[in-house]
């Protein structure tokens, strides 16, 4: 009997003590930041306010300035702010050669998070000089979970070689493009993406943080080609649609042009004449 | 036919030189800040070259159209010198009238005023057909000067177009040919008497 308690015992501290490692190791699970342009630009509820025919106003060329949207709540799973900088940097190094962009200046998050709605973007854009704000919005969802050979886990040494961990991140980043004194969007445009790595247990923390900051590049990337496309598109409207009125301010620039109307009229007027000779 | 084709030949040449200096772009527009620092060839300069392949190419084949329709028994060098004064006189009144003009390139502003000058001057010579490119002329810079006045703006591909260019164009080109056709009537007057 003492034989049988002794076992039993034994049996119960092994288990315990394989359970505390199971525990003391594990992270899976689902997690994820975000960060709401309309919560942001109608805090507490606001309610936007009816449309208007006011007409935007473009002065070329334009002062942009480049901010993520704050996220409700800063978690140790947001991003941190050199690396949104980094990425700002690099959507301000596509469009900064444009004519009609004088610059393009990346505004620190701290200052956005210091007061809402258009109030406080107006405050920062008096703050820069700024003509037209770019707000980048996010939303991202990051998932742990183990596979099947998660199952050598039980093994110390599975806990460090075996790569039975599957991280995952899903970003959807969205950059609306504003004129400040108007308060209306101009155009929008999306980025999204996907990425997965599979990582041992001692490793899930830092390819977690990596898959990420991996996700956020990707789909900042995709936004920024997609902002080139929207970019496009929004002039081929305005010239169309006449929604936008742009004007030129200090230091404007452009070249002495014959179009081709004119010159099909000269054209026309080149054949009567050698017909008339 | 031996002369024609001296003048192919010559404007094939400007044509060359012109597509050469298109490399040069930087240091040769019109660039308000160089130009009141003392870089004053800008202000010839700024004609010849073009923000861009396209824009070069639309105001080549205008200038080609220009001259081998209107303005071949002209001779070169009156062309040359006019071409000189008028340069100089858009790009001082460029750089005076609008002071928010940054930067301006193309050849289409010294167009309109060699356009709207030899039209004149032509016209009271021989042919009065050559008032037809006077009117066309004023007709098309005050339609553009409509559109800007409601806030819109002409474009070659992403480049905007500076149509004050072409109003100050039109209107030297247009002004000096009166000057010149009264004074020469003055002259002509005091021959007889």
């Amino acid at each position: 009997m003492k034989i049988m308690i002794r076992k039993a015992c034994f049996f119960a501290v092994i288990a315990l003590f394989l359970t505390s490692c199971a525990s003391y190791f594990g992270q899976e699970g689902r997690r994820g930041v975000s960060s709401s342009l309309v919560d942001y630009l109608y805090p507490d509820g606001q309610v936007p306010p009816k449309h208007d025919e006011t007409t935007p106003q473009l002065r070329l060329p334009l002062t942009v300035g480049l901010a993520f949207v704050p996220s409700e709540k800063g978690t140790s799973f947001s991003l941190p702010e050199a690396k949104k900088t980094q990425l700002l940097e690099g959507v301000k190094q596509k469009f900064v050669g444009l004519e009609y962009v004088k610059e393009i200046i990346i505004v620190p998050e701290t200052y956005m998070r210091s007061s809402k709605g258009f109030e406080g973007v107006g405050q920062v854009a008096r703050l820069y000089g700024l003509d037209v704000v770019a707000l980048v919005s996010y939303d991202q969802v990051a998932v742990t979970s183990e596979t099947k050979s998660s199952v050598l886990y039980w093994t110390i040494v599975g806990a460090y070689f075996i790569k039975g961990n599957q991280n995952q991140a899903t970003t959807f980043v969205d950059t609306a493009v504003f004129d400040v004194n108007s308060r209306k969007m101009l155009f929008r445009a999306p980025g999204v993406s996907d990425v997965q790595q599979s990582s041992s247990l001692v490793e899930v923390d830092q390819v977690n943080r990596g898959v990420r900051e991996k996700g956020f590049e990707l789909a900042v990337a995709d936004m920024t080609n997609n902002l080139a496309v929207e970019l496009d598109r929004f002039k081929e409207k305005i010239k169309e649609d006449k929604s936008v009125q742009v004007t030129h301010s200090q230091g404007y620039g452009g070249g002495g042009g014959i179009q081709w109307p004119f010159l099909l009229m000269l054209a026309g007027l080149a054949i009567l004449r050698i017909a008339k000779r | 036919m031996g002369a024609v084709r001296g003048k192919v030949l010559g404007a094939s040449a400007f044509v060359f030189c012109l597509w050469v200096l298109q490399s040069y772009r930087e240091v040769l527009e019109f660039d308000r800040q160089q130009l009141l620092s003392g870089e004053i060839w800008r202000i010839w300069t700024g004609h010849l070259v073009h923000t861009n392949s396209s824009h070069f190419a639309l105001n080549i084949a205008a200038a080609i159209i220009i001259y081998f329709t209107f303005f071949l028994r002209i001779k070169s060098g009156e062309l040359l010198l006019c071409g000189f004064i008028f340069a100089a006189l858009i790009s001082v009144a460029l750089l005076y009238i609008y002071p928010s003009l940054g930067w301006y390139n193309g050849l289409s502003g010294l167009l309109h005023a060699l356009v709207a000058y030899f039209s004149v001057r032509l016209a009271s010579d021989e042919d009065k057909i050559f008032w037809t490119g006077l009117i066309i002329i004023w007709m098309k810079v005050l339609a553009e000067a409509i559109h800007a006045y409601f806030g819109y703006e002409s474009l070659i591909g992403d480049m905007p177009v500076i149509t004050e260019a072409h109003l100050m164009g039109a209107f030297f080109g247009t002004v000096t040919a009166l000057i010149c056709m009264a004074h020469c009537r003055e002259l002509s007057r005091k021959r007889q008497t």
